[in-house]
Parts: C-alpha cells; sequence; structure tokens
C-alpha cells in the first residue's frame, strides 16, 4: 500500500512539474541573432558608412494635411461638398496663376476618379514622404484592406505637394490600385518569357516639369550590353522547389553583393542557395566576405572567378528625375531592363519613382552612363515610390578587392551560418494506437487500407473517431490532399456524399460514416468519425 | 382515453425534451475583438482569459489554442516576417526547450504573411503560426495530446481561418 502511496505521489509530483507549452510574449525579439551572425563575420573587409541612415524621418505637419485630405478623398460626402473642403488643402502660388489653375484642374480629376471607383476604407497603413526641390514633397499614402466598388484592394494616394509663404498645398494628387501593378508586372513578364530585354517604366510623373519620363531604346541597349555580365539572379531552395528569389551584382570577379535581408531570407527557408548569371551560369556560394546589417548589405564569394564587376558612380551627383535603370529578372527566364526616376538623396538612401516587384531587391541601380549609382532594398516594393542605399561605401571595398588575387579573398564558410539559421528537424514520434479489431472495418472504408500508401505516422482511435496522420514524401508541390483520387472515388462508388470542399480540407458522408480529408504542413490527415 | 391522454403527454414532453437537449448542446459562435485582431470561436471551447489575448481550452479534450499579438516598432511595416521568423522562433523555443521541432512551412496562399512550427514532446505536440500585418505579429500556439491533437486541428484551423488582423491608422 505504501509503495503504491508513493507512486501515486511521484507520478504526481512529476506530472505537476512538466511544463506545458507556453509563449511569453514580452520575451520575444525579433533582431537578436542576427546581430549574433554579423558578429561571427570575418572582419578582414570592413563596410564603413559614414553619414548613413535608413530610418525615416517624418514630416509630421505634411502628414496631418495628407491625413486631412485622404480622409475627405475617402468620405461619403458628396462631390460638391468634397471639392469645397479639398480646397481647403489646395495648393495656391501667389506668382503662378497657370500653376494654381492646373493644380485645381487636377483635384478635380482625381475626385472624379475617386468617386467613379466607389472607395470604401477605414485604414491607412502608411505613409511615406519625400521631399524634393526647396519647396517640393511628394507623400505615398498606403491603404490596404480597401473595398473598390465592392472588391478587396490595396489603393495607393499619392499626393505632390507644393509650398507658398511657409504652407503645403495639394498641386498634383494621383490614385493606384495593386491591379494596375499587377498588370505592368505581368507585362514585363510576358516579354522576358519572349526573350525581349528592353523593357520600359510604370512611371508616369515627372518631378521636375521636364516632362522627359521616356527613354531612348538605344540608351537602353547601350546600358544593358555593357552591363549584363554585371548583373545576377539569386535563388534559394529546399526539397519543395524554389523558395527565395532575389538581384546582385558583381562587386569584381567571383564577388556578388546583394540586401543582407535576401540573404537571411534565404539562410531561413533555404537548403539550397545558388547564382546565376544572364548566360544561364550558375554557381555556388562559398561563404561571405563582408556584411553590414544598417546598411543591409552582404557580400558574397562565389565558387568561380567570373564576372564583370560593376562600374561604382557617385549618387551625389544624381538631379532630380535623373533615369536609374536595372537589368535583372522576374521569372529567372531572361533578363531585361528597366527604368525609374530619381527623387532624392538623404543620408546615403535613394528615394526612387521606380516600381519594384520583391524580386527586384538587391539589383544594381544603374545612371545613364552605366555605373552602379545604389542598390534596391526591400522597404517598399509592390509601390511606385521605392528606395536604394548608395553604392558609394561600397567603393572603397572594390578597389581593395580589385587589388587582390581571388584565390586570396578571405571569407566565412556559408555552412557557418546554415547551421545557425536552417534548421533540420528531428525525428517525430511514429505510432499506430489502432486495435486490429478496429482497423479491419475502417480499412474497408474506401478501401483505405491499400489506397493511401503514404507514410503512416500516427494513427489513433479515440471517443470513436480514427484519426489517420501520413507523411506526403512526395513533393511540397503536391498539396497532400490531391494525392487521395483513388480513395475518394472509392467513396463516392460506395455511395458517399461530397459534402464540402476548400483548399485544405474535403468531407464525405454516408448514413454510417463522415470522413474529413485535409492536408495540414505536409501532412495528410484522415478522420472517420460516426455519422 | 385515459390511455390516449398519458400517449399525447410522453409524445410533447418527449418533443420537448428532444428540442430542449437540442438547443443546450447546439454549437454556438461567438466572436473575440480587441484593438489587434478578431476571431471566431465555437462553444467547444470555454474561455481562459481574454484580456488582451484569447486563451480558450477544448472542452472534451482539455486542449490549449492561446492568441496573442506583438506589436512592433513601425520601421518594421515592411520588413518580411521572413527576415524576423528565425528570431522570433528562437525566442519561443528558448522558452520550451523539452519541446523538439518535427514540422515548418511557410503558408504563402493564406491571407497573411504566416509560418507554422510543429513541436512534440513526449505525447504532446505544439503547433506554433505566427501571422504578420504591417507592425502586428499574431502568435499562435495550439497544444494537444498528440492522439486527439489532428482531431482538434479542424475546429483550430477552423478558428484560424476567421482571423482579422488590425492595423493602420483610421482614417475616418
Amino acid at each position: 500500500m505504501k509503495k503504491i502511496l508513493f507512486g501515486l505521489l511521484l507520478s504526481f509530483i512529476i506530472f505537476s512539474n512538466v511544463k506545458a507549452f507556453n509563449i511569453d510574449i514580452n520575451k520575444i525579439s525579433v533582431d537578436s541573432q542576427a546581430k549574433q551572425l554579423s558578429e561571427n563575420l570575418n572582419k578582414t573587409y570592413n563596410i564603413e558608412t559614414p553619414g548613413f541612415k535608413s530610418e525615416e524621418v517624418n514630416n509630421e505637419e505634411v502628414n496631418k494635411l495628407v491625413k486631412e485630405v485622404v480622409k475627405i478623398s475617402l468620405s461619403s460626402d458628396s462631390m460638391t461638398d468634397k471639392r469645397q473642403e479639398f480646397t481647403k488643402y489646395m495648393y495656391y502660388s501667389n506668382d503662378d496663376g497657370a500653376e494654381t489653375l492646373s493644380g485645381n484642374l487636377f483635384i478635380k480629376m482625381y475626385l472624379d476618379v475617386i468617386n467613379e471607383m466607389k472607395i470604401e476604407a477605414d485604414y491607412i497603413k502608411d505613409i511615406r514622404t519625400v521631399k524634393f526641390n526647396e519647396n517640393d514633397i511628394i507623400s505615398f499614402v498606403y491603404i490596404s484592406d480597401a473595398l473598390v466598388d465592392k472588391e478587396e484592394k490595396d489603393i495607393f494616394l499619392s499626393f505632390w505637394l507644393k509650398e507658398d509663404n511657409g504652407k503645403y498645398g495639394v498641386y498634383y494628387p494621383w490614385i493606384t490600385v495593386d491591379d494596375d501593378l499587377e498588370s505592368y508586372f505581368s507585362e514585363v513578364s510576358k516579354r522576358e518569357d519572349k526573350g525581349e530585354y528592353i523593357g520600359g517604366t510604370y512611371n508616369k510623373v515627372s518631378l521636375s516639369g521636364k516632362g522627359n519620363v521616356t527613354v531612348s531604346t538605344n540608351l537602353l541597349n547601350s546600358i544593358y550590353q555593357n552591363n549584363i555580365d554585371s548583373v545576377v539572379q539569386i535563388t534559394g531552395m529546399n526539397d519543395g522547389g524554389q523558395n527565395s528569389y532575389g538581384s546582385g551584382f558583381y562587386l569584381r570577379e567571383g564577388i556578388i553583393v546583394t540586401t543582407w535581408s535576401l540573404f537571411l531570407q534565404m539562410l531561413t527557408n533555404s537548403e539550397y542557395i545558388y547564382v546565376n548569371d544572364a548566360k544561364g551560369n550558375t554557381y555556388d556560394i562559398l561563404g561571405v566576405v563582408a556584411a553590414q546589417i544598417d546598411y543591409d548589405v552582404v557580400v558574397l564569394k562565389i565558387d568561380k572567378n567570373s564576372g564583370k564587376g560593376v562600374s561604382i558612380g557617385s549618387s551625389t551627383k544624381l538631379e532630380l528625375d535623373d533615369k536609374l535603370f536595372m537589368i535583372n529578372s522576374k521569372n529567372n527566364n531572361g533578363f531585361q531592363i528597366s527604368y525609374g526616376s530619381f527623387i532624392s538623396l538623404n543620408n546615403g538612401k535613394l528615394s526612387n519613382l521606380f516600381l519594384l516587384s520583391n524580386s527586384d531587391v538587391g539589383g544594381a541601380l544603374f545612371n545613364e552612363e552605366g555605373q552602379v549609382v545604389g542598390f534596391n532594398v526591400g522597404d517598399k516594393t509592390n509601390s511606385e515610390l521605392s528606395y536604394a542605399n548608395s553604392t558609394d561605401y561600397l567603393k572603397e571595398l572594390q578597389d581593395i578587392l580589385n587589388n587582390q588575387d581571388y584565390s586570396k579573398i578571405s571569407y566565412t564558410l556559408l555552412e557557418t551560418y546554415k547551421q545557425d539559421y536552417y534548421t533540420e528537424f528531428e525525428e517525430e514520434k511514429k505510432y499506430n494506437k489502432i486495435a486490429n479489431e478496429v482497423w479491419n472495418d475502417y480499412r474497408k472504408i474506401g478501401n483505405l487500407g491499400n489506397e493511401i500508401t503514404l507514410p503512416l505516422i500516427k494513427a489513433s482511435y479515440v471517443d470513436g473517431i480514427v484519426s489517420l496522420r501520413y507523411e506526403n514524401n512526395t513533393s511540397n508541390l503536391i498539396d497532400s490532399i490531391y494525392l487521395v483520387s483513388s480513395f475518394t472515388e472509392n467513396l463516392i462508388n460506395d455511395g458517399y456524399e461530397f459534402t464540402y470542399s476548400d483548399n485544405y480540407k474535403k468531407i464525405y458522408k454516408n448514413n454510417k460514416y463522415k470522413i474529413i480529408i485535409k492536408s495540414s504542413l505536409d501532412y495528410l490527415i484522415i478522420l472517420i468519425m460516426e455519422n | 382515453m385515459k390511455k390516449n391522454k398519458w400517449l399525447l403527454i410522453i409524445i410533447v414532453v418527449s418533443i420537448i425534451l428532444t428540442f430542449g437537449l437540442s438547443y443546450a448542446f447546439r454549437v454556438t459562435l461567438n466572436s473575440y475583438t480587441d484593438n489587434n485582431f478578431k476571431v471566431e470561436y465555437d462553444s467547444t471551447w470555454k474561455v481562459v482569459n481574454d484580456t488582451n489575448e484569447l486563451k480558450l481550452k477544448h472542452k472534451k479534450t482539455n486542449s490549449i489554442l492561446h492568441i496573442q499579438c506583438k506589436e512592433l516598432d513601425k520601421t518594421y511595416m515592411d520588413i518580411s516576417l521572413n527576415d524576423l521568423i528565425v528570431d522570433v522562433i528562437d525566442s519561443i523555443e528558448k522558452q520550451n526547450i523539452d519541446y523538439k521541432l518535427i514540422n515548418r512551412m511557410s503558408n504563402p496562399t493564406d491571407m497573411y504573411e504566416s509560418f507554422s512550427y510543429l513541436y512534440e514532446k513526449d505525447m504532446k505536440q505544439a503547433l506554433v503560426n505566427i501571422y504578420k500585418k504591417d507592425n502586428k505579429l499574431i502568435v499562435v500556439y495550439y497544444e494537444a495530446d498528440s492522439e486527439c491533437y489532428d482531431i482538434v486541428l479542424d475546429s483550430v484551423d477552423s478558428i484560424l481561418r476567421t482571423l482579422k488582423i488590425y492595423t493602420g491608422e483610421k482614417v475616418n
């Protein structure tokens, strides 16, 4: 009796101290590992960035004005009331009546478009403001989850503000919908698929007033031909296929530059990371030569001394509306040149009217002389406003590396980072807790026992419900729910009714059983319960 | 006559009992809303805590579903969850060192950028889902005994599919 009591007491102590899973939200950190990784870097090469700041400085007065204007734009007031309210925030020039008049017309056109689109929106996601010239500001307002004629869309309200006598007013407003951006990207992809390398621009606005939005085919061709050997695409893959994709460029032969953020993303998700150039040559990454987190840059050594280093120009010489060019590939199906316009440079950060997709991050920005002046960063993609970090800070490192033999350029092995970032799984416990006599009945349903040949990981029978978990060891590209067609065909033939379907789950029923087939992670899960 | 009367009473009582029991045991839908997120859950779950977070316990199996929000600095607005997930998961794993990672997936087709991580310890499993919208992270975990994990998972998925994350500044 004493032994039994002791055993019970011991069990109680053990189980009461077994810690259940728990998450203290206050203990969650979002940047500690990245800082740790950078500390592990080989410090042979440093990237100094004096004066560089990646933070935005907000102009509160302008933000307040913009919020009021957005409120008026999206209110349910009549057009007459909206126009009247908007006049309080319009730009009036004391010196230039024509400018005032044209501003008035732009606002009328803008409000007409807003009215036609029947927009409903409650929340401003973000406001980005860029100053250019002494008296001009451009403000981009991002509104997600808006309804445009009852359809959910992201919309972007852009306002060119001008200042007169110390007061800003709206000069030129316009609206963009996410569909417009998707159409543009779709056109770019189609050109790539056809092998066309001369692309265009999404940009329709000339902030300098010179009206020179387009660029000649000759210039595009020249920049493309002179720099196509200097650009690369970077791909991250695991067993399921490609999962990360971005851009980069050669600092010198055998050494490429991309963003630290993209590199981290690939470390997290990808088992294999490789680089390819425009000729289709593929290279492995040996390791990290240098990196600077705040500057969002990583310099990598590839396994061959190939490629052509870029010529780095000076971003400080750029002027408003100067054209900037990018050569890369959206689908890894062919490289294409596209372009946008420079707005301003602040603390080493370029603000541009250049529509970028996620795969453009890390890509080089060339000036009209074909020199690199910046590399795209992911602060704002899928937006008319985008950012790039000045490549001025890489000049020194480029000079050092150019004077070294490729074989002598030291690096920290890629594997050093991967073991900290890419986590392999532990082996999952496998069991089958269904008694034979129970299984003999259930395995006949839809000939389940023979039709599903995936490895069975867990099987249980609890409260009259059979639960089966199978591992989808085919491919991550094939959702588990598509691997049961023979089984479900048998169910239908056996008189089961197909009662529910979505991307994750199918339900079949007859008078006796309800069968739920679902996919979760890379498992196929089948639940059978009495109806 | 008397026999018919009794028969009628029994029938009426049976009908009342049937409807009464059906009503009592019907599954109803509840919702939780705060400044950060909203979810709907059914009455098979009971609320353990609903102050600035939602913690639910499954009535039949004692499984736990816990949904919390972590608001980040606005500078994280446009940073992909891909860039943050390793740090977030590392923080979570440090709080649960006995649990072993057995599976993981990013969920690009979902409404929000999200990742799922599945852990196992003895005969328990814990699923961690992290969602990101703008500068808010929604951190979810679901823990259950392995034998009923997949059974209750269906209900958990139904709840998480109703998740709506609120971010941004109100316009009107």
